[in-house]
């Protein structure tokens, strides 16, 4: 399909379907000519969409043809020809920004969507491309908002004897309700994480605990290099797989030990920092082995599931869950848990409606939400009301650069519509 | 239009100013100050200076504005201490950036003082005469034609018509053509400037009925007798002139709630009569009480208008109502049940041009040498226009002596954000400042406006020496206070522990600077006596310095925010955008961007950005080409 949009849209396709622009969004059969030398390139279909009515918000025409490369090569070339430039990468997203078609986090799940695998992807996306996020974003702006005209009434009209005290507490109450809800909503970022990334499973443990047996075994493929002697796995290597549609990056890392070896020493290094990103950590030990005992416990923020490695070559622990990777024994278990897992992972708090998905979200809630709470401190603490709506500007600022807006007009507004003012 | 000249008046100056408001004089002082001759040219001489509304000067956000004019070497503060005879804290608790001070004046005092400080001016002229249009000659300024045809040579022209053009006052349904009560309006300017092709906006305000001061009961009403003693409002002023006196507070009630619901179809404002568009934060009681129903009652002030008068201001009850039912209303509040009005209320309807037309030197693009200042451009308040006329004036002096013009960044002053939201956003409505208005609030205090603008002046050489010098001393003993504060350390001895404990029972965990003692809520500068040298101590520094220094430890963390915010949301304020860029050419902006990029042509991105619907896709854009170049000439 060849999309045009702008001002010249409709007159270029017009000349080269010969069809009307006035039926704005209807699909027309027609025979597609160029009109330099009036021969037909193709038949297809033509869609006129009428600004601001259209993705982008200008007049846009799509041109739907046979998709060879020959076809739209000669189709591009006849719109050039009749005025067109070549989009740059993503310019007609940037338009429908540019025209507030979409606002910035929509514009972000637009990508997501575009770059979506699988279907938990898809829906996470499209629910944020259909504003739900931004709603939310905006639903946690407004009480900022009014909070914030509440207190800059008091430092512009400080002549109006109605305006002469403020009320701390239910302020005070509003910005707590206000401070959790941001705290909750950065807290979905791991399931929105999930949801569009898909987990990072890391498998971790000694050397020669079977942890690339084992990887080879769940993602059932012969991926990592194995052997009996330990230190085989120098390096990370990850695997993506989709078992029941769930996205998972399976992470095999080097055995972690003491070693002189400065590249193993690295290994064991990146080893660590991998479960410190990880969603699952799958801490591997050889149930035939003693080797891990003195290991310590993981740190790590993510699921610990404890696995015990070469079951058919002794017991492991009952707590943990047995695999018998070459045999396959126990795999498909594990697998079927993981999966479990990374699927409670994604569904997120029970409070969660939406979720956020990107660290600029999470970390814009994370400074708002601090903002609010020196804010919220101040205010407690009689500070200056000064200071206490600096803060409240830090908070709305991180909010309205989510969504790629900002406040002091709308902040204005609110204090005219909700006060009696003047001398 | 020459042919309409009776008579060339010959005369040494070199600028012209008409209108003799708070614009006119700052920008006539400014200019003779700094060495160019001027010709003041006003309507009415006994109205120089004149406080036509109310008689306070000073207030939240305008009071910073006033700092920033004295810093700057302006009258208008000192002038006030001249004539003030009520001095008012305002947001004293609500923080130091915040904090203002209202003076109310002598009506007559303040415009007599004013007129003698034009009057020994060297270099200050001023003539009587209505300006009734600009000379030009072949498209070029030449100067001002007053009637009946006297033409008056200049190479700049500063226009403070303030409400005059095209003005008309409103009592009820009855209409006057007039600038103010009991003066003509301006006819002939607005026209001329329309027909340069100048927009202009219909904007409306209104004053209150005064009061005869015999005829209220003030027994019944709560007295208010501001500061004492007062603090003067210039760092210039040694002292307040005037004896001091009280306002006193009065209430609305439902009756007179009713009264006025009653007279609304008698009023210009609810009859569709005015089509002007007023001030939201300065309603008429009228659009008061229909906007706001629910409330009970509003306040009102009462404010007599200087002591040699005994009209009495009566603050809150601005209105356009019918005469008859103005009498009604007044005598419905307590305590003026037999007041008698001495002039009623009215609405004056009159001609702002659009200032986006103009430069940051509030200049005229298309008639070089033209400067607009105060209520014409769209604002409200004498505080705006004094600051505009100090601007407009200084732009006019720095071209007369061939010098490049001077801007005020939005991050270094209130006179700077007005400027950029006028010449950027327009005014829509009356422009009045806020402090919210101000991205740099806390920086932005009364209290510093000398350390952020007296340098300046003393370079364009607006500061005297008299001022130069305070300010130095000031400063020096400011950056003296900084380094003992800053470079003390206080160790926890016994003894050091025991003066701690008279002020905290928190005690010292650890050696703490002076500052960061002063940074404890309860520590003042009292409570650093104990390791002060004697020059530094409470007694030896002036509480205004006190405060000051407090202050600059205090905030100094948030000011770090508040400019990280601001270096975010600005990292571009100060990309130049050249004259000659073709929006066109920039690609990605909105037809509507696009238009209003072409008619504002904003001077930097950060003005841009500022234009009211301006996405931020578009300043993106426009960035980009500014980069990239873009929809400029090829760079040789």
């Amino acid at each position: 399909m060849v999309r045009l949009s702008g001002s010249q849209a409709h007159t270029i396709a017009q000349q080269i379907t010969g069809r009307p622009a006035g039926h704005a969004a209807l699909l027309q059969f027609c025979a597609l000519t160029d009109p330099r030398d009036g021969l037909t390139i193709d038949r297809g279909y033509v869609v006129f969409f009428k600004a601001p009515r259209s993705f982008t918000g200008q007049d846009v025409a799509e041109l739907q043809v046979h998709g060879s490369p020959a076809v739209t090569d000669k189709l591009i070339d006849a719109c050039v020809a009749l005025g067109a430039r070549l989009a740059e990468p993503g310019e007609f997203t940037w338009r429908a920004f540019e025209a507030g078609k979409l606002d910035l986090v929509q514009v972000e799940a637009l990508a997501d969507l575009i770059a979506a695998q699988s279907e938990t992807q898809r829906l996470t996306a499209l629910q944020q491309l259909d504003g739900g996020l931004s709603a939310q974003i905006a639903k946690l702006r407004a009480p900022l908002l009014a909070a914030l005209a509440q207190v800059e009434a008091r430092l512009d009209f400080a002549a109006e004897p109605h305006l002469a005290h403020l009320d701390p507490a239910p302020l005070l109450a509003d910005l707590a309700e206000l401070h959790t809800k941001m705290i909750e909503l950065a807290g979905t970022a791991q399931a929105g994480q999930v949801r569009l990334r898909g987990a990072r499973v890391v498998l971790f443990g000694a050397p020669n605990a079977g942890k690339s047996t084992l990887l080879n075994a769940l993602v059932g493929l012969d991926r990592a290099l194995v052997d009996p002697r330990p230190g085989t796995t120098r390096d990370t290597l990850e695997v993506q797989t989709a078992p029941q549609g769930v996205l998972i990056t399976w992470i095999d890392t080097a055995g972690v030990r003491e070693a002189e070896d400065p590249v193993e020493r690295a290994g064991t290094a990146r080893a660590q920092s991998e479960v410190e990103r990880a969603d699952v950590v799958l801490w591997c030990r050889s149930a035939n082995s003693k080797d891990s005992d003195d290991l310590p416990v993981p740190r790590t923020q993510a699921v610990l599931l404890q696995v015990a490695t070469k079951t058919d070559l002794g017991a492991g622990p009952p707590e943990q869950i047995a695999v018998a990777a070459p045999g396959g024994a126990g795999v498909g278990a594990l697998r079927d848990h993981v999966v479990a897992v990374v699927r409670e992972l994604a569904r997120g708090p029970r409070s969660a409606e939406v979720v956020i998905s990107r660290e600029r979200h999470r970390h814009a809630l994370i400074a708002a939400a601090a903002g609010l709470e020196r804010a919220r401190a101040g205010l407690a603490n009689g500070l200056e009301l000064e200071l206490v709506a600096a803060d409240l500007h830090d908070a709305a600022d991180e909010l309205g650069e989510m969504l790629g807006t900002f406040a002091t007009d709308a902040v204005l507004g609110a204090i005219f519509s909700s006060f009696c003012i003047g001398k | 239009m020459a042919s309409s000249i009776n008579l060339a008046y010959p005369g040494p100056w070199r600028a012209i100013v008409v209108g003799g408001g708070h614009a006119g004089c700052e920008a006539a002082l400014c200019l003779a100050r700094g060495g160019v001759e001027v010709l003041l040219l006003t309507q009415n001489v006994d109205r120089i200076g004149w406080m036509s509304c109310n008689p306070s000067i000073g207030g939240v956000g305008k009071s910073h504005l006033v700092a920033e004019v004295d810093a700057l070497g302006g009258e208008m503060a000192a002038n006030a201490d001249r004539a003030g005879v009520q001095y008012k804290w305002l947001n004293e608790s609500r923080g130091a950036a915040v904090q203002a001070l209202r003076v109310q004046c002598d009506k007559l005092a303040y415009a007599t003082a004013m007129r003698q400080v034009l009057e020994t001016t060297p270099g200050l002229h001023i003539k009587q005469g209505n300006a009734a249009q600009l000379w030009l000659d072949n498209g070029q300024l030449r100067g001002v034609i007053a009637e009946p045809g006297i033409a008056f040579a200049a190479e700049a022209v500063v226009l403070t018509a303030g409400t005059f053009l095209g003005g008309v006052l409103h009592t009820g349904l009855r209409q006057q053509a007039g600038g103010r009560a009991g003066d003509a309006p301006s006819l002939g300017l607005g026209d001329q400037l329309r027909a340069l092709g100048v927009a202009t906006l219909r904007h409306k305000t209104g004053t209150c009925p005064r009061v005869d001061l015999r005829s209220v009961d003030w027994d019944k009403l709560a007295p208010d007798l501001g500061v004492q003693p007062p603090p003067p409002m210039s760092r210039r002023s040694k002292r307040v002139a005037l004896p001091q006196m009280a306002c006193h507070m009065a209430y609305t009630n439902a009756k007179t709630h009713e009264l006025i619901r009653q007279g609304l179809d008698r009023s210009p404002l609810f009859t569709g009569v005015i089509a002007g568009t007023g001030p939201r934060y300065c309603p008429s009681i009228e659009d008061k009480v229909v906007r706001f129903a629910h409330h009970e009652r509003h306040y009102l002030f009462l404010e007599r208008e200087g002591w040699q008068t005994g009209e009495v201001y009566v603050s809150g009850l601005s209105t356009s109502l019918p005469a008859d039912v103005q009498i009604q209303v007044v005598r419905s509040i307590e305590g003026m049940e037999r007041a008698e009005i001495v002039r009623f209320g009215y609405a004056v309807e009159y001609d702002a041009i659009d200032a986006r037309q103009l430069g940051h030197d509030l200049g005229l693009p298309a008639l070089p040498g033209l400067y607009l200042a105060g209520q014409v451009n769209g604002t409200s308040g004498y505080e705006e226009a004094a600051a505009q006329g100090l601007v407009a004036g200084l732009a006019a002096l720095r071209r007369l002596r061939g010098e490049a013009p001077v801007t005020f960044a939005r991050g270094q002053s209130y006179i700077g954000v007005m400027v950029d939201d006028l010449i950027t956003q327009g005014a829509a409505e009356p422009y009045r400042m806020f402090t919210s208005r101000a991205e740099h609030r806390l920086e932005l205090r009364c209290s510093n406006a000398d350390q952020r603008l007296t340098p300046l002046g003393r370079e364009l050489g607006l500061v005297g020496d008299a001022q130069w010098q305070t300010f130095q001393e000031r400063q020096s003993q400011f950056a003296r206070a900084r380094r003992v504060l800053h470079e003390t350390i206080v160790r926890p001895t016994p003894e050091n522990l025991a003066h701690i404990a008279t002020w905290d029972a928190g005690g010292l965990g650890t050696p703490s600077t002076l500052a960061q003692l002063l940074c404890r809520p309860p520590a003042n500068w009292t409570a650093l006596n104990p390791w002060l040298p004697q020059d530094l101590q409470d007694h030896a520094v002036d509480a205004d310095a006190q405060a000051e220094l407090t202050t600059e430890v205090r905030y100094a963390g948030y000011i770090e925010r508040e400019r990280s915010r601001q270096a975010r949301s600005e990292r571009h304020e100060y990309l130049k955008i050249p004259h000659e860029l073709d929006y066109t050419a920039v690609g990605g902006l909105s037809a509507e961007c696009l238009q209003k990029l072409q008619q504002v042509r904003p001077a930097t991105l950060g003005q841009a950005a500022r234009i009211p619907g301006m996405t931020p896709a578009a300043v993106q854009a426009l960035a980009f080409a500014l980069r990239t170049r873009r929809g400029l000439p090829k760079l040789p």
